[in-house]
């Protein structure tokens, strides 16, 4: 006979049961000043792509904050120092007429579950990204690489050979070398053979101790709210001596949320570092409010390490508005860059006249190309030049000060993405100022609208070069001038068939070769006169990072690497071994 | 009826998300792009990939039909912009706490809210539901998350008291302790009490009109003059009169409480199903959104058929009516 007695103590022993089983699986806890605790921003407020460890997954936002940076690099490189960090590997030569490069491996890395890395998991990797470029094409990273590559062959135990199908003196720094959102992640060929659909494998397993990666940590758990990844007992980089053992015995990334609530949490001292806060006030205050919090470039602007995202103002070269070089012309004198970073970024940023981020390797370039921009305007504010300028292009001031031209007003929407927010309205007000009928939009549309070719005018980023200039030229070749309609990120759509042999030229040379320089003073000539767009400023990731439980941050005095943690090279994971406890 | 309504709120669900002229996957791409390895002008070749696998290429009468199967056997299949997770992975993940934070402060407001209006309206002349019944008047007039930033402000950022945001502490494990029982509800405070203060007003008006209605009705006077006691007055004939109208709007309302609390979600970083929504919708993920709004579908079906059945205890005129008719 079932009474009310048994089943209170059924449930009971049961709720008993359950309450021991919960605590038997509870992780332990490690002291806040061995812990590192990371504020990411991601697209929810929570973690959406739980258990997701695929570093070629096209959804992989959760990951690539947190657990990319377990993933170790053939070669890391140093923007600051313009400096290749042999890693996984320990060099790599091209052949004669760059149609190949051989590449040697470091012997002693293993992966995290004691298996050696070998030539043969970086073989796998290749052929696993090349034949799905060419096949389902559903993998990052795949469509370029099987563009790219021909055949990969082993030449001995610790040797590799990539036989291209173009002459490339790049192919190193566009898939071996890791830098910023550049490089490939080397996948287990033990794992990885019997995954089936690898787009659909999600490489995660804390039982297993998936994901294995040649790091010094291991993922324990991932949940809609933290992401736990542990330090192993045993290193391969620590024994060959290469790097320190971390000091750090925990890393937990959490999603940060809003950029408000991130400067709140590094405020009070919860977490050791946030993504970019952006706003240079903000930053300014957070340094002012707690004397533990540093930058990059510590307490001084520009409070943060820049970034291979210059901005500027694109021109649609597909619309007829701007068909007219002098036109084109006359909006770069109308932009006061100065009243601008002054405004959006208290001053905390530099204007640019090129499109080229200010690394050091690129500063022979950006030097070179000085004397075009003042001789075209390229970055010159000038109303009364521009003035001069509209006039030629047969423009007249009509009753309400806007230039008109056979009747019509020149009236311009310019679109761009939310985080140039701070910018878009100063720019829309300059032109406004200067004659022309400008307004500022930022909708969840204008990434579309941008990415369609569909837009007047856009501010948006370039990353392009970071160690030589190709990247950024190659933007503005021809191939890249898609018709309206057809995505790219690329917005300016210019073509020109002089520039493109000129940068088809430099695309031969090695980045060392001193031909080089010439060549990019000619290419640059023509895109200045032609006013392809209208240069803004630099763009500065400002980063706080708190120095109450960890020192040692990437800083101007010992730059060993960029202190932004969310790249998908997974370059943090350099950062990691070098921090050390406060106390 | 119930099949019927749910297959209508279906076709719907399914051709509304259709008409703005989007691809989930180039948008994904799109954003991707930016940051990670996309090629920036192979977006085309890619979007044509995941669109074959996801079947976005193929006729729209023919995916409807399928859409059809699927939710008849209530299969969500894969979410785009988050693939390879299961639709039916990311609500179990975001239902427990949406339910966890908006039903029971749905409840707990209606039930507070209720009795205020009720005691409001039955006795007008106590000088304490004078001055407490404009106040809550006036909380309900905010919005939630205007509400939730301002105690956010003064009890989280200045007084300390309550954690500014999350579901639990940042570096704690969940377990089965009573400790970490009391840090969810420590957390859960602030939003909680955002929710209550600004929905526990509308509750309370609605019930105190509905008192006064009722109050003027032949039955209570005949009852009054019968010499009944003011306290069975309040209860038996007042009140469970009033309450049906009530009973009605809370079922409806629970319908709402996904997409009223998107906001509060993200002031206080709430892990639940209304910012899982706004996301979907954000990038076009059809198959989330279409699994999120079949929930809610649902959820309001079901409660209306409840309240339908409910309706008899609490109204014997409608059982009596049911009977005769």
């Amino acid at each position: 006979m079932v009474n009310r007695r048994t089943v209170l103590s059924c449930a009971a022993v049961a709720a008993a049961i359950i309450f021991t089983s919960m605590n038997a699986w509870s992780q332990t806890t490690v002291p806040r000043n061995r812990t590192l605790i990371v504020a990411a921003n991601v697209e929810a407020p929570v973690y959406r792509n739980v258990g997701l460890a695929n570093p070629y997954s096209i959804n992989n936002e959760d990951y690539r904050v947190s657990i990319i940076n377990m993933f170790e690099p053939l070669f890391y490189y140093n923007s600051n120092k313009d400096e290749v960090i042999p890693w996984l590997a320990t060099g790599f030569n091209y052949s004669a007429d760059f149609r190949a490069v051989t590449v040697k491996m470091r012997n002693g890395p293993t992966w995290s579950d004691g298996k050696p890395f070998t030539v043969d998991d970086v073989i796998f990797t290749l052929e696993m990204l090349i034949a799905n470029g060419n096949g389902k094409k559903d993998l990052l990273n795949s469509a370029g690489l099987a563009a790219a590559v021909k055949a990969v062959t082993k030449v001995d135990a610790q040797t590799v050979r990539i036989d291209l199908n173009q002459p490339d003196p790049r192919f190193a720094f566009k898939y071996l070398i890791n830098y910023y959102d550049v490089g490939l992640h080397w996948l287990p060929a033990h794992i990885w053979k019997d995954a089936g659909d690898f787009a659909a494998f999600r490489n995660f397993d804390v039982a297993k101790g998936w994901p294995v990666t040649t790091g010094p940590w291991i993922v324990t758990r991932f949940t809609d709210n933290q992401v736990f990844m542990d330090r192993r007992t045993e290193w391969w980089a620590a024994k060959a001596g290469i790097a320190p053992m971390p000091e750090i015995q925990r890393v937990i990334t959490i999603p940060g949320g809003t950029r408000d609530r991130m400067a709140q949490m590094i405020a009070s001292n919860q977490v050791d570092i946030v993504n970019d806060i952006q706003i240079a006030e903000v930053v300014r205050n957070l340094l002012t409010q707690n004397p533990k919090i540093t930058t990059f470039t510590g307490t001084n602007a520009p409070y943060g390490a820049k970034d291979w995202w210059p901005t500027s103002l694109y021109f649609n070269h597909k619309s007829g508005k701007w068909a007219d070089v002098n036109v084109r012309r006359a909006i770069n004198h109308y932009l006061d860059r100065k009243q601008l970073i002054d405004i959006a970024y208290a001053g905390a940023s530099e204007a640019t006249f090129s499109p080229f981020p200010g690394f050091g390797s690129l500063k022979p370039s950006i030097d070179s190309v000085k004397p075009l921009a003042v001789r075209h305007g390229i970055g010159v504010f000038d109303r009364a030049r521009g003035d001069q300028l509209m006039t030629v292009a047969g423009y007249k001031k009509n009753a309400g000060g806007i230039w008109e031209k056979d009747g019509q007003p020149l009236a311009a929407v310019i679109d761009a993405i939310p985080i140039l927010n701070a910018i878009g309205p100063i720019v829309a007000q300059q032109l406004k100022n200067s004659g022309i009928d400008a307004s500022f939009r930022s909708t969840p549309e204008s990434r579309a609208i941008m990415r369609d070719g569909k837009y007047d005018l856009t501010l948006f980023g370039h990353r392009g070069s970071i160690s030589d200039p190709y990247a950024t030229l190659e933007m503005y070749h021809s191939r890249n001038a898609f018709e309206v309609g057809r995505p790219t990120l690329f917005p300016a759509r210019w073509s020109n068939a002089d520039y493109d042999k000129i940068v088809d030229e430099i695309g031969k040379l090695a980045p060392d070769n001193p031909k080089i320089g010439g060549l990019v003073v000619a290419a640059m000539d023509i895109w200045m006169r032609e006013a392809v767009e209208a240069p803004i400023s630099e763009w500065y990731h400002r980063v706080p990072m708190n120095q109450t439980y960890w020192t040692g941050w990437p800083t101007v005095q010992n730059p060993y690497m960029q202190p932004s943690f969310w790249y998908t090279s997974g370059s943090f994971g350099y950062v990691l071994p070098r921090l050390k406890p406060a106390n | 009826m119930l099949l019927a309504v749910v297959w209508a709120a279906g076709t719907l669900n399914f051709f509304i998300p259709r008409l703005a002229p989007k691809n989930p996957i180039a948008e994904k791409l799109t954003q991707m792009a930016g940051t990670s390895g996309v090629d920036p002008t192979k977006i085309q070749e890619m979007s044509d990939a995941f669109n074959a696998k996801f079947g976005l290429d193929r006729p729209l009468w023919q995916q409807y039909l399928s859409y059809l199967g699927d939710m008849a056997q209530l299969d969500f299949g894969y979410s785009i912009t988050k693939y390879p997770v299961q639709v039916a992975d990311l609500i179990a993940a975001a239902l427990p706490w949406t339910l966890g934070l908006m039903i029971s402060t749905t409840l707990i407001a209606f039930v507070l809210g209720t009795l205020l209006g009720a005691a409001a309206g039955w006795k007008r002349n106590s000088r304490t539901l004078q001055i407490l019944s404009p106040l809550i008047m006036v909380f309900s007039a905010i919005p939630f998350y205007l509400l939730g930033l301002v105690l956010i402000y003064f009890l989280a950022a200045k007084a300390g008291w309550f954690p500014i945001s999350g579901g639990h502490g940042i570096v704690s494990i969940p377990e089965w302790s009573w400790e970490f029982a009391r840090e969810i509800l420590h957390h859960a405070v602030l939003p909680s009490l955002s929710i209550i203060l600004a929905s526990i007003g509308i509750w309370a008006i609605g019930m105190r009109g509905m008192i006064v209605n009722v109050q003027g009705e032949d039955y209570m006077t005949f009852a009054e003059a019968k010499g009944l006691k003011p306290w069975r007055l309040f209860l038996r004939y007042s009140m469970r009169n009033a309450l049906l109208p009530q009973a009605t709007a809370l079922a409806l309302y629970l319908g709402h409480i996904v997409n009223g609390a998107v906001l509060v979600e993200i002031v206080f970083s709430y892990p639940g199903l209304g910012s899982l929504l706004l996301d979907s919708i954000k990038l076009f993920d059809f198959p989330t959104i279409y699994g999120i709004v079949f929930i809610l579908t649902l959820t309001v079906a079901i409660s209306m058929l409840a309240i339908d059945l409910i309706y008899p205890l609490l109204d014997p005129r409608v059982r009596v009516k049911g009977l005769n008719g």
